[in-house]
């Protein structure tokens, strides 16, 4: 497997009248050819900043301060303008939360579908529509050649929203950033997205960015899982470590909060109490502590990733070898 | 489980059209079956989960309930009385003993008050005390939501999502209802704090008594907080089952699926299986004879597309509206 | 109106440096109209011996063609034109604030009849209208005032309406409504406060155009009437002498200029302000 994208060390703030909100603070990952990685938290963890940062789409008054995006070994961020746009929606495609406004209301869902393929793909005006219709279909769109020249207003929700998969992939694009794709459908126009995601995915090898804050959705689609809180990586790992070993507490809390489906009983919710930091003054150290059942003085400082195992890393100072060794002697104690 | 008999609101045959004009001269007006004949009732200190997909009309329902909207037809029963056709002096008192928790914090707290102005609202327009009683009963009742007495004086915008939806739940509390009407209270906020709300609802349920209308499409939440659930799809309520009777025996086609599309967060669970379920919801202008999931449904029958079954009770305490 | 959208007038202040001066030239015609009565002559008293002369120590804006001091007079006017301007406002901003919170909140058959009323005034040409009332009712300043205030309240209502619509959907609304609470409460206390920014600036672009009409009628000889004067009148009485003494057409000219223009620059600068997406950087 090689690296598609490497992301080092993102900046991203946002300068507000009250004062820089550091949005993405110090965010480093690859993705490797075929992968499907979801970025999981909550709102205002960054998670969503960070895809926009990657392709260059960040707004004033926001700024990516610091910070490398490698695609192919090269880096994004000194890219020009025109370079981008050659990249974008061609090598790396982008879909929306809102399916609602992603698509231009004006013009004809295949007018929109072949302007992008014609951008990128040097066809002719027939050799374009004969594509966008195949891709119509590929989607599970019924009866293209009709659908083609309707507007979006007469595409329900689910049906816009595999239009936007339909245009992203059209240029087979390498990386297909989703950001919250599902989060404005109905859970069984979901399910089937996420299906059809899935076999894309098998039958094109595209490697896939998933941002959403649905641990459900990351678990039945990803491969490898990174979680963020408050601008940072709280922890990475294959979906089998998150959901099986979480090490931080951040993750572990996360899925406690999620009401299981267990016959016939009924458990109180386990909640994270509090609210996540303002990251208008973001504390130095660890962002999780003031929520953390396991704060401790050592948490002011900032932890370093800690690795429990291969492809598994942590920012959290339980997992340190000091705490490590304190945790077995107490279980050697309690036996 | 609830199993005390008294009922507190009882829904018949609720009807709530939307005219959406009409299509032209001469022809008759279009109207929009949001709520279709729909039946049930809450017993005292019960939960019932109200769930479907967007456009199935659950909160048209929770809303004509609490007479946000004007009833097309049908009578809701609230405590032996019915409301349906109540005009707004009539309906004062039962204004106070049903109140309503809205879904996004943003919107459902007027951003020029305070707390305190907020929380005293309710109280005010029901006559509840003196100044005095009520602002102690502002301090009270932020405690018991979990928020401090210097909040009391802030303004919405400097609250979090989460601490917001206390406050309408503290602005609900605040004048003693006897039943919530929580329209989707949590679809809007972060796993970590769906938790803590859901939580504190539980509790205040168990402390006061109080009866939830529980609306949300969130099914694992539903499940977890309601004693009861309903399933509608475009208008109709198709099943309805004690919470874990329903998650465990499914027995409408539509419950099928709907489960079957949640996605569980475990990597090792089945894949989604969405082989069920076809194709889009279909326009609820359209007008149907049959049953209206038989477009989607994998097991339709001629029957299905030609009458309109009614709700059968399969075991006890189940009803559903299925042919098969 | 809560204290983060002042905040946002007060930092829409500091960008926008046009705001500032128009403020500050409001305060002084503000302050000059309040405290004409310091003028050191009689904006009335005739000195035959004394007409049209230029501008000097003495009569610092010169004298008009009755011989009579014209900065007085020009202080006098400004307080005519000014308190004209500012209770139109209030007559339109109070009338349209009602039709227009009334017809949007409940909607239906009530919306369709105000509107459409709304509709057959805005359809006749207004200036007209004021002419032909202006004939009928006993001239003077309040007769002014109301005229004006109740021929250009529509627009105000078209805009409340709009912004009602839009406000009574949301869930405090919605909230207050299941709670009981009545109507007319409901509006005072939710809608309109939510609208007020919007409110605000329409009614401070309708200062801007009520002086201008009073300035219009006055200047047709219809308005303010001698021995009065407003800036429009001034300009009125200009007219016969525009080539002996230029300065009496243009100091009451420069004035309306500059009050219109700072009354419209301020409304813009609280329309910035209080939408904070537009223009922002």
């Amino acid at each position: 497997m090689t690296e598609l994208l490497s992301v080092q060390n993102l900046k991203t703030s946002f300068m507000t009248r009250e004062g820089e909100v550091e949005s993405v603070r110090g965010v480093s990952f690859d993705i490797q050819q075929g992968e499907v990685v979801g970025i999981v938290g909550e709102s205002g963890s960054g998670k969503s900043i960070t895809a926009k940062s990657l392709l260059g789409l960040i707004q004033p008054p926001g700024v990516i301060k610091e910070g490398k995006v490698l695609f192919h070994g090269q880096d994004l961020r000194q890219m020009t303008e025109p370079q981008l746009r050659a990249i974008r929606g061609n090598q790396i495609a982008m879909i929306f939360q809102d399916p609602m406004t992603s698509l231009n209301p004006v013009i004809r869902v295949g007018a929109q579908m072949i302007e992008v393929l014609r951008r990128h793909q040097k066809l002719d005006k027939a050799g374009a529509r004969q594509r966008a219709i195949e891709m119509l279909r590929e989607v599970g769109i019924p009866s293209p050649e009709q659908r083609i020249d309707q507007y979006p207003h007469e595409f329900s929700g689910g049906m816009r929203q595999r239009v936007m998969i339909a245009m992203a992939l059209s240029c087979k694009p390498e990386l297909l950033i989703a950001d919250e794709p599902t989060t404005a459908l109905d859970v069984t126009i979901q399910a089937q997205i996420l299906n059809l995601m899935k076999q894309l995915r098998d039958a094109t090898n595209t490697s896939i960015l998933l941002i959403t804050h649905d641990l459900g959705v990351v678990a039945q689609v990803c491969t490898r899982v990174i979680v963020m809180y408050g601008g940072m990586i709280m922890e990475e790992g294959t979906v089998e470590d998150i959901f099986e070993r979480p090490s931080h507490p951040y993750t572990q809390g996360l899925l406690r909060s999620i009401p299981r489906v267990k016959e016939g009983q009924r458990e109180r919710l386990v909640s994270i109490e509090g609210t996540p930091p303002n990251l208008l003054h973001p504390p130095t150290g660890c962002p999780f502590m003031e929520r953390c059942p396991h704060a401790m003085d050592k948490c002011r400082e900032m932890p370093p990733y800690f690795v429990p195992e291969e492809g598994h890393r942590s920012l959290c100072w339980l997992l340190s070898s000091d705490m490590q060794q304190q945790k077995r002697e107490q279980e050697g104690d309690e036996q | 489980m609830s199993t005390k008999n008294e009922v507190l609101l009882d829904v018949r045959n609720l009807k709530k059209y939307f005219p959406t004009g009409s299509s032209g001269f001469g022809r008759e007006k279009k109207v929009l079956k949001a709520v279709d004949d729909i039946s049930f009732h809450i017993h005292k200190g019960e939960t019932f989960g109200l769930v479907g997909e967007s456009g199935c009309g659950k909160s048209t329902t929770g809303r004509s309930i609490v007479r946000l909207h004007e009833v097309t037809d049908g009578e809701v029963w609230f405590d032996g009385v019915n409301v349906a056709q109540m005009n707004e002096k009539g309906l004062k008192p039962f204004r106070k003993r049903m109140q309503t928790i809205f879904q996004d914090p943003y919107s459902s707290l007027n951003p020029s008050m305070n707390v305190a102005q907020l929380i005293r609202e309710p109280m005010e327009i029901h006559g509840f005390g003196s100044k005095k009683d009520q602002h102690d009963r502002v301090l009270e009742l932020l405690e018991k939501v979990g928020l401090k007495p210097e909040h009391v004086d802030r303004y919405p915008h400097e609250f979090s999502g989460g601490q917001r939806q206390r406050i309408s739940i503290a602005r609900a509390l605040s004048v003693n209802p006897e039943f919530i009407l929580c329209d989707e209270p949590i679809s809007a906020l972060d796993v970590s704090v769906q938790a803590q709300v859901v939580n504190m609802l539980e509790d205040l349920q168990g402390e006061f008594g109080l009866t939830y209308l529980f609306i949300a499409h969130d099914l694992s939440m539903v499940r977890h907080i309601s004693n009861r659930i309903g399933v509608m799809y475009l208008g109709k309520l198709v099943e309805i089952a004690p919470s874990d009777e329903l998650y465990t025996h499914p027995a409408h086609p539509y419950t099928q699926a709907l489960l079957s599309a949640i996605p569980i967060p475990d990597p090792k669970a089945a894949a989604l299986d969405t082989g069920m379920l076809k194709g889009d919801l279909p326009s609820p202008m359209a007008e149907m004879n049959g049953c209206k999931f038989s477009s989607r449904c994998p097991f339709a029958t001629e029957q299905c597309r030609q009458e309109q079954p009614e709700m059968k009770e399969i075991s006890p305490g189940h009803f559903v509206a299925c042919h098969l | 109106m809560n204290r983060m959208r002042w905040r946002n007038v007060k930092t829409q202040f500091k960008e926008q440096k046009m705001g500032i001066v128009a403020l500050i030239v409001l305060g002084i015609f503000i302050i000059a109209a309040v405290f004409a009565f310091l003028a050191p002559h009689d904006p009335n008293k005739i000195v035959v011996t004394e007409r049209l002369l230029p501008p000097s120590a003495a009569h610092w804006f010169g004298t008009d063609d009755n011989g009579r001091d014209y900065f007085a007079r020009a202080l006098y006017g400004g307080r005519v034109s000014l308190s004209v301007g500012f209770f139109a406002m209030i007559v339109a901003v109070v009338v349209g604030t009602t039709v227009g919170a009334v017809s949007g909140y409940f909607g239906g058959a009530m919306d369709n009849i105000l509107m459409r009323f709304v509709d057959v005034l805005m359809s006749i040409p207004s200036f007209f209208l004021m002419l032909i009332l202006n004939a009928y009712l006993k001239p003077g300043i309040s007769t002014i005032v109301i005229i004006i205030g109740l021929l250009s309240w529509m627009s105000i209502a078209r805009i409340v309406r709009a912004e009602t619509l839009s406000v009574k959907e949301r869930e405090y609304v919605l909230y207050a409504r299941v709670s009981g609470q009545s109507n007319f409460k409901i509006i005072t206390k939710h809608i309109v406060p939510s609208i007020l920014p919007t409110i605000i600036v329409s009614a401070t672009i309708n200062i801007a155009s009520a002086i201008l009409m009073e300035s219009s009628l006055s200047f047709l000889g219809l308005g303010i009437q001698q021995p009065n004067s407003s800036w429009g009148s001034m300009l009125n009485n200009a007219q016969g002498y525009i080539g002996d003494a230029p300065y009496m057409a243009l100091f009451p000219g420069i004035f309306i200029l500059v009050t219109v223009l700072s009354f419209n620059f301020l409304g813009d600068v609280f329309r910035v302000a209080f939408e904070p997406k537009v223009n922002r950087r």
